[in-house]
């Protein structure tokens, strides 16, 4: 506050700090609500999504199990390795309100059987079965990292927009307001002053001219 | 005259695997065993003819790791047992029915080699009851690389293994190729050297023939459910079939979805064992069901066939068989109870 110079070129300044503080106040907090409603949308569908997963996983452990038990361990953990390739994921970005989200794409997580890397006629029903529950699990894993991902941004983002909102609200503004206040205060101060010295002056010149 | 006569000792033979019969678990045994934990299984099968593997292997596994081993190398006793107390003929004739535990135990040792299991579970997972012998066996296990025992297996006549696909495996690491065409040689060599000169080798031919069908069902059931183009199924089919030949499979192969499958097992021969599979196939679609079907439909026809000609060699691959299957189902249960699966669903997948 000491540093401020109480000038007019000050206030005018101040005033539209003030006014722009406001304004961006105001997007902000459409923004945040805005983050806020997303994110709902959002967290529905992970919501959804988790249950998948975890309904898919049962499902492919019963599988795998299954198959353990009909085949013998050896046979599923050489089919399990089988599979030399890796599904490649391919990693875009979109902007949602702002928040830079990743958008995954997966490709070929569902192989056909005969590029599965192990034997189609020795090989049982029940370990295809597996296979074939373990692929969608990771399909829905897939889709499921893109979701929470986004979930997690779009939290960051609304925790950093509230913030700001907050800072806003209950510091800078505050803070140009008291500003602006002070000088006020002290222009109008020194304008008193300045009427007193003028009249001062009149009375000293009165007098002067009497004499 | 007796058909068989000189060709092996037949009566005896059967005579010993019908007593040999008699100590497979029942039907109400598998129940028992379904409310039993997998220590009581351990327990109880150290109390049956597994008893010696049992005591063998309990030092080094323990739950169902332990009855795998322990039934998995009793199996391999089982029919080493058979083949020793086979002569002539007949030997020659279950010798060559036993050369599929060449290809389990090639499969083996590749799959052991390749995920990097240790060389003495591996060694434990054989059934050396084919023409490979234990010590050669140890000997392709204690190789070195893949290509050390590609290298090794293409020697192998019985295997034919080309240079092609000891290529591929060394290259790639992957085993599918190899693996279908283990299988395939298997049923070719099969075929090959069962003759059709005598009665006892039509009977084991019409068999191997008719288990040549169930593999090319499955298979077709596999493909189609997955909408495999016809010309990647054609080359999965072994030719030789009993029932379906090449001409019926290739149109099988070409018909749009399972309905054509479906409608031609209702014609089948085996469609009286497998008719509430199908109907429930035709309902859930769920493949597992139907194959256990046609599994069942196979040892039913291996029985049928024992009790027609019970002094040939059938009623010895019908024990193999179902000897075979009581071990499978000892593993699914144990394993089942291991991973806490439902009694209901072990009792699906057992084939009884």
């Amino acid at each position: 506050m000491r540093e401020i110079q109480p000038t007019r070129s000050e206030l005018l300044e101040v005033t539209r700090k003030i006014r722009l503080t406001q304004n961006g106040h105001k997007i902000l907090k459409l923004k945040r609500d805005g983050l806020i409603l997303e994110f709902f949308k959002i967290l529905d569908q992970a919501k959804d999504l988790r249950l998948e997963i975890a309904k898919r996983f049962r499902e492919a452990s019963e599988k795998i199990a299954i198959a353990s038990a009909v085949d013998g361990v050896i046979a599923v953990r050489s089919a399990s390795y089988a599979l030399t390739g890796h599904p490649e994921i391919q990693l875009r970005s979109r902007n949602l309100m702002g928040v830079v989200v990743p958008e995954i794409k997966s490709s070929k997580i569902v192989a056909p059987i005969y590029e599965r890397g192990y034997g189609i006629i020795g090989t049982s029903p029940r370990i295809d079965e597996a296979t074939d529950a373990f692929e969608k699990l990771v399909e829905t894993v897939v889709k499921a990292a893109e979701l929470e991902t986004t979930m997690k941004k779009l939290l960051e983002e609304i925790e950093r927009t509230k913030r700001r909102v907050n800072a806003l609200e209950f510091r800078v503004l505050p803070d140009l307001e008291e500003i602006e206040r002070f000088i006020r205060f002290r222009l109008e101060e020194m304008e008193r002053d300045n009427i007193f010295r003028l009249k001062r002056i009149k009375g000293k010149m009165a007098k002067a001219a009497e004499a | 005259m007796w058909p068989f006569k000189g060709g092996g000792n037949f009566a005896y033979a059967c005579t010993r695997v019908k007593a040999k019969k008699r100590f497979l678990l029942s039907r109400d045994t598998y129940s028992r065993m379904l409310v039993m934990d997998v220590h009581e299984i351990g327990r109880f099968l150290g109390e049956t003819q597994y008893r010696e593997e049992m005591t063998k292997y309990a030092s080094r596994y323990s739950g169902a790791n332990l009855v795998e081993v322990a039934i998995t190398r009793n199996l391999a006793r089982t029919y080493s047992d058979i083949l020793s107390f086979t002569t002539g003929h007949l030997r020659e004739m279950v010798g060559d029915y036993l050369k599929r535990w060449d290809t389990f135990n090639v499969k083996t040792v590749l799959r052991g080699k390749t995920t990097g299991v240790g060389e003495e579970d591996v060694m434990d997972t054989f059934v050396p009851a084919g023409s490979f012998s234990e010590s050669y066996l140890r000997t392709l296990v204690q190789l070195g690389s893949i290509q050390e025992l590609m290298d090794a297996l293409s020697k192998e006549p019985s295997l034919g293994i080309t240079p092609e696909l000891v290529r591929e495996v060394v290259d790639t690491g992957r085993l599918a190729q190899l693996e279908d065409h283990l299988d395939k040689s298997m049923y070719y060599d099969l075929l090959k050297i069962i003759e059709e000169t005598n009665l006892p080798d039509q009977l084991l031919r019409q068999f191997v023939r008719r288990e040549i069908d169930v593999t090319n069902l499955k298979v077709l059931l596999k493909l189609k459910a997955e909408r495999i183009p016809e010309d990647k199924i054609l080359k999965y089919l072994i030719p030789g079939g009993l029932e379906y030949g090449m001409d019926k499979l290739k149109a099988l192969a070409q018909a749009e979805g399972l309905s054509a499958i479906m409608e031609e097992l209702e014609k089948s021969s085996m469609y009286e064992v497998i008719k509430g599979a199908v109907e429930k196939f035709k309902a859930d679609q769920k493949l597992s069901d139907i194959t256990i079907a046609i599994d069942k439909a196979l040892i039913g026809t291996s029985e049928k066939f024992a009790h027609f000609y019970p002094l040939s060699v059938l009623p010895i691959v019908n024990y193999m068989i179902r000897k075979k299957v009581e071990v499978d189902n000892i593993r699914i249960i144990a394993r089942g109870k291991e991973s806490a699966l439902s009694n209901a669903v072990m009792e699906d997948l057992l084939v009884v």
